[in-house]
């Protein structure tokens, strides 16, 4: 049963509205991949920096960069990471609305049909994961397809000398590659998945608009405030361990603490569910 | 088709402080029309919920046949349900529409599928998709999206509502053929006349609470 209403909750809710993941996953591929490649051509052209060599992986990179950890003081306004809240929010904006419209509209002939809440609200977790896996691949090709457009080698070499520069200092040891990459892969979708859990959690309690508030706001907290704790820090490419090597985010924290985090939704957000009164909207 | 007795006892619904229900009791069998007559906002709607399971009562039970909503059950099981103004997927046709809802259980096909939008006066080949239905339309899909499985139990809420005449009187036929059938129908409508028509018992709610018990055609006994 689980399966028959989730192969409907991706039919519905995520392949027919597939051209809205196109349009906002190719759209800030763009326009975030034109900014840094014309900041990486203004580099350039100073003497002490020299050539950068912009690659596909330094571009995926940049998206996930975050901003540097931030110390409170007069003298140093908060500096909001625009960018990268921007391709956190679009993901939870995707999954704002179609849960709570399904649950008032057909979801309750599914409901009854089907015999059990769990199945519904499964389902529906299940397509958070997909959906939320949706729409990085889009942002991911977004940023392929401006390689493509603009010549730039569609080489998974993260270039240490750019991000160097990017960063601002040197990073005492050779990028890892690989971990780096695994890195990019991993954890920015478990971010993802767990927003936006989290956000159809709250949403089924307070309303979708909450819930997208929510996100926002725990994302904001994460950028102003580095902890462990908070998981946005482990999706900031600037606050991973190896820049900062003494105190960065590890990236095997990062995975338990978000898998955990999404599960324990999972299991709240289920007797929640079981509990709730299923009205139209008043 | 079996017997079975619907009973609802001592059901108690607030909703933010708001009495929905209160102290709610009836009982209702296979083969007859219980009408649930009252105003806007009477509880008619949030008792069809209730019964259902898509509400939780703060107190009270809702049993079939002594299996009880909540505990034996999450749904009530071998139901159709129509409650308050259909919902559909806007981007499907009546058919897609009422074959999603088929192939959860599998217990019809597409043939009699097909056959319940003719008895609806729809046209099962009809392309255009849900959200281009009329309301009238929208209410007859709704209507047949709660018969088309024959389920025993049928809630039905406020079916009449954007009707034409013939509608109605198509309506009213079908609820007397599922009546035929053997199943167990509660009939909710705020129009007296209406229920008195089809219904073999009418409970009269009003505030959430049950305030009289009528059988059609039972002169009532002078003051």
């Amino acid at each position: 049963m689980f399966f028959k209403l989730w192969k409907h909750d991706l039919d519905y809710g995520l392949l027919r509205k597939m051209i809205f993941y196109v349009l906002l996953g190719f759209g800030q591929a763009f326009l975030f991949c034109r900014g840094f490649s014309s900041w990486a051509a203004a580099m350039s052209s100073i003497p002490d920096v020299g050539e950068l060599t912009e690659t596909f992986g330094n571009h995926l990179l940049y998206l996930f960069q975050g901003i540097d950890e931030y110390i409170p003081s007069p003298d140093e306004p908060f500096d909001f990471p625009s960018m990268w809240l921007l391709v956190f929010l679009c993901g939870n904006l995707l999954t704002l609305t179609y849960p709570l419209r399904d649950l008032e509209g057909i979801g309750q002939q599914i409901l009854v049909r089907s015999g059990r809440r769990e199945y519904w609200w499964l389902a529906k977790c299940g397509w958070e994961i997909v959906s939320s896996f949706g729409y990085l691949l889009m942002l991911a090709l977004g940023v392929l397809s401006y390689c493509l457009v603009f010549r730039i080698p569609i080489k998974a070499e993260i270039s240490q000398r750019l991000m160097e520069v990017m960063i601002g200092w040197g990073l005492d040891r050779s990028l890892p590659q690989a971990e780096v990459w695994l890195w990019l892969l991993v954890i920015p979708l478990l971010l993802l998945i767990f927003l936006n859990l989290l956000q159809l959690l709250v949403g089924l309690v307070f309303g979708p608009i909450w819930g997208f508030a929510v996100n926002g706001a725990l994302l904001l907290l994460s950028a102003y405030w580095m902890k462990p704790f908070l998981p946005g820090n482990y999706a900031m490419f600037r606050r991973s361990i190896w820049v900062l090597i003494d105190r960065g985010m590890v990236m095997g924290n990062g995975v338990a603490l978000l898998i955990g985090e999404s599960l324990c939704v999972i299991v709240v957000g289920g007797v929640i569910f079981h509990r709730r009164d299923i009205l139209k909207k008043e | 088709m079996r017997e079975i007795e619907l009973r609802v006892t001592g059901a108690n619904k607030k909703i933010r402080g708001n009495v929905i229900l209160e102290d709610v009791s009836l009982t209702m069998h296979s083969g007859k029309i219980c009408g649930l007559q009252g105003s806007n906002g009477s509880g008619k709607t949030m008792l069809m919920r209730a019964i259902c399971g898509l509400i939780r009562l703060d107190s009270g039970s809702v049993s079939v046949s002594g299996k009880v909503l909540g505990k034996d059950m999450a749904f009530l099981e071998n139901t159709g349900i129509l409650i308050e103004s259909p919902a559909f997927l806007n981007g499907y046709t009546g058919l897609q529409n009422l074959m999603y809802l088929a192939d959860i259980q599998k217990r019809v096909g597409r043939e009699e599928v097909r056959q319940t939008l003719t008895r609806v006066g729809l046209d099962p080949d009809d392309k255009r998709k849900f959200r281009k239905y009329s309301l009238g339309m929208k209410q007859r899909l709704g209507i047949a999206a709660a018969i088309m499985e024959k389920n025993e139990i049928l809630l039905i809420d406020e079916p009449f509502n954007a009707l034409d005449v013939d509608g109605i009187e198509l309506v009213k036929n079908i609820l007397r053929e599922e009546r035929e059938r053997g199943a167990l129908i509660v009939l909710s409508c705020h129009e007296r006349q209406l229920l008195e028509s089809l219904s073999d018992e009418i409970y009269v709610i009003q505030s959430g609470r049950i305030t009289d018990h009528l059988i059609p055609g039972e002169a009532k006994e002078p003051e």
